[in-house]
């Protein structure tokens, strides 16, 4: 996947914030939401975030990765239901016509400066 | 000190993909993703069609790939204008975004476009992810790379809105089985449509052409609205 790109992503994402902010400090943690579906591999990000990072704000911070679960919502019958399987079959009506909920985030939740 | 930030890290791309979106409406230009794994036939689809549409339509072609310009090459000689991606020189991306797109729409004379061809990088998984900011994704997959693919790579099956079915005249000598492809399609995105073609001896081309004319009628006449 395309994890080196993210890294670089997060970094940005928080060097922009942190120029938009008075309080300074340095970045000891950042807090991820990645969702299931959203095919980031968290070991390829750490391993990216590791060498990506270096002599930027964010070197040595920590990622902290937050697993989102996959959730949808049956468009014929309006099942909430997290599936199990790649192909998404609603438990209820057996309908294939679904809306993907939540799961496919890669968010940045929160950094921690000190 | 925590502090909240609360951003999706693509959502930087999809911004970009809406800004690229707004100019292709502006312009009027349809703009088809093409997707599929390496070596489906996107690119000899391409040629099929630029050959079928040209003398109908003014057509523009983005092609990405990691490296060469290969496919470019074999469609420059069709007199229209194609820009080159190549990503390698961004890190190998597989996939192509919303920002390279944007940077080659400033290349193209948009103007003079009707429709836009952008050939994605092959690959199943990756280009899925990333909106370019496009009217319709359209994934290719040839009957070699067997019926159980899109269940196999849901994300992209799921978020297309066309299937080309592409060598059907390999269909007599494999043990494929073209039923079972479409069902398995059906199962991960129960509104995908889906045409069967060969782009080596042209069956099918007309019937796609046929789906790009309606597609760039039906804009015309929602932006003529709008």
């Amino acid at each position: 996947m395309h994890e080196l790109s993210l890294a670089q992503g997060i970094i940005q994402v928080i060097g922009e914030e942190l120029g938009k902010r008075e309080e300074k400090g340095t970045v000891q943690k950042i807090n991820l939401r990645i969702g299931q579906l959203s095919c980031v591999e968290p070991e390829a990000l750490l391993f990216s975030f590791g060498f990506c990072s270096k002599k930027t704000q964010c070197e040595n911070a920590e990622l902290v990765i937050e697993k989102v679960p996959l959730t949808c919502k049956c468009q014929n019958c309006g099942k909430d239901f997290s599936p199990e399987e790649a192909i998404f079959v609603c438990p209820d009506c057996g309908s294939t016509r679904i809306k993907i909920l939540s799961g496919e985030e890669f968010y940045i939740d929160s950094f921690e400066i000190e | 000190m925590k502090i909240k930030v609360l951003k999706d890290v693509l959502k930087a791309n999809d911004t970009i993909a809406d800004e690229n979106r707004t100019i292709l409406r502006k312009k009027r230009i349809l703009t088809l993703n093409l997707m599929s794994s390496p070596g489906a036939g996107k690119t000899l689809i391409l040629e099929k069609t630029v050959e079928r549409l040209k003398k109908d339509f003014r057509i523009g072609v983005i092609e990405g790939d990691v490296s060469t310009s290969n496919d470019a090459k074999r469609l420059v000689k069709y007199d229209i204008p194609v820009i080159q991606i190549n990503t390698d020189s961004i890190g190998g991306a597989c996939h192509l975004d919303a920002n390279m797109v944007k940077e080659a729409l400033v290349s193209l004379d948009l103007s003079s476009i009707q429709i836009l061809f952008i050939e994605n990088i092959g690959n199943l998984i990756c280009p899925a992810g990333f909106d370019l900011g496009e009217d319709k994704k359209v994934i290719v997959l040839s009957l070699t790379e067997g019926e159980d693919k899109p269940v196999k790579y849901p994300i992209a099956f799921r978020k297309a809105d066309l299937l080309l079915v592409n060598k059907l005249d390999l269909l007599n000598h494999l043990d494929v089985d073209i039923e079972l492809l479409l069902k398995n399609s059906r199962k991960v995105n129960p509104d995908l449509k889906s045409i069967q073609l060969s782009a080596r001896t042209g069956e099918g081309i007309e019937e796609w052409a046929r789906w790009i004319r309606k597609s760039l009628e039906l804009k015309n006449r929602k932006s003529r609205a709008l």
